[in-house]
């Protein structure tokens, strides 16, 4: 059973993969939505202690959103966390933020990474209160 | 006097109570943009994914779907922070039928519902009920709950907190304030975000509810318990509501 570091270690290095694809697909779709692409989450319940799980809700979407997951290209087959993409506009302007998720033995842990003006969305690995 | 002196004079209505604002929010604005402050703290909201512009109190207010993950927020600085003062919110919600059975943020300075460590303060519903006002000071919370508002109809809620007397209020509808003393240690004053249904940390919920003309406000250390209810009224109006700006 692999460690929780080596676990986040490899969601980052799969995530690290995808942020171009993730990037230029937010763009494109802003540029046709004029805003950003919001993503539910991947999976029901957040895999659990490094085990991979397959997303059972890629074709969820908001309700004021046609699109899902399922229309974007690139999301793994399989993920050791479950991932959402929040979007937003604000005073400083518009951007999305990315999270992800998992359970390590009981305990729920995230991260969050930002892309857009508001810095402080950005988070490292941390567990739940 | 105190409501008097607050709405007075009448060529600069709510001037006194526009000097304790630390922001203004309409929540007027268009779906899916952001939502102007309206002092001169440049505390706009963010809208995260869409919130929508609905039907208000007053006007227009925001509506929020739980199941959207739907929010707003504002990087935290010092007009918002508790810091060493006296702290209140205030606003008005609209909740739907059978909402009442979680914890939901209404306005909340942290990354938790649940955790002192990770909370500054809070105007939240409790779960069974009851509206509930309280600060940390980073290893527990103090704080003050009334009881459950009607749903589908707007309310109006206020809490506060008085740093020099260590108490915590809170009013529904204009009523008189149920307070909890016996505030010890020093208030968290956190670089967390100020946060409107749900938030911005780990596991906190969303809610599906509307909000409409919240303000959250500071004061000097030791004041805010005579002036609360002056506050309150002028907000309350009556149960008409009032744009202050």
């Amino acid at each position: 059973m692999p460690t929780l570091q080596e676990t986040t270690d490899a969601i980052d290095a799969a995530f690290a993969g995808l942020v171009g694809s993730i990037q230029q697909q937010q763009e494109a779709y802003r540029a046709a939505r004029g805003r950003y692409f919001q993503g539910l989450w991947s999976h029901a319940a957040p895999p659990a202690d490094g085990a991979s799980a397959v997303p059972d809700q890629l074709t969820a979407h908001p309700d004021y959103q046609a699109e899902s997951w399922a229309d974007m290209q690139g999301f793994p087959a399989t993920t050791q966390a479950r991932a959402c993409c929040d979007q937003y506009r604000g005073p400083a302007g518009e951007g999305y933020v990315f999270t992800m998720q998992l359970l390590w033995q009981g305990t729920l842990w995230q991260r969050a990474v930002n892309f857009g003006p508001e810095d402080y969305r950005d988070d490292g690995w941390v567990p739940s209160a | 006097m105190l409501l008097t002196s607050l709405a007075a004079p009448r060529r600069r209505p709510f001037a006194v109570l526009r000097r304790m604002l630390s922001a203004y929010w309409k929540l007027g604005e268009a779906t899916g943009a952001a939502r102007l402050d309206s002092t001169a703290n440049h505390n706009g909201l963010t809208n995260n994914n869409n919130c929508a512009q609905v039907a208000g109190k007053i006007g227009f207010g925001t509506g929020f779907v739980a199941a959207n993950s739907q929010s707003l927020s504002v990087a935290s600085n010092a007009t918002l922070q508790t810091l060493s003062g006296d702290i209140f919110a205030a606003g008005w919600f609209n909740l739907p039928t059978g909402s009442l059975g979680a914890n939901q943020n209404l306005i909340a300075k942290g990354t938790s519902l649940s955790s002192p460590s990770l909370l500054d303060w809070f105007l939240v519903f409790a779960a069974g009920g009851g509206l509930r006002f309280g600060v940390s000071n980073g290893a527990s919370f103090l704080s003050a709950t009334t009881g459950s508002p009607t749903v589908n109809v707007w309310s109006f809620g206020m809490g506060y907190f008085d740093a020099a007397l260590g108490v915590v209020g809170v009013s529904l509808n204009g009523g008189a304030f149920v307070t909890t003393s016996g505030f010890s240690g020093t208030p968290r004053s956190s670089t967390a975000p100020v946060t409107l249904n749900g938030a911005l940390g780990v596991a906190v919920p969303f809610a599906t509810n509307s909000m409409d003309a919240f303000a959250v406000g500071k004061l000097s250390a030791g004041t805010i318990t005579a002036r609360a209810a002056a506050i309150r009224d002028a907000l309350w109006n009556g149960g008409n509501g009032v744009e202050i700006y």
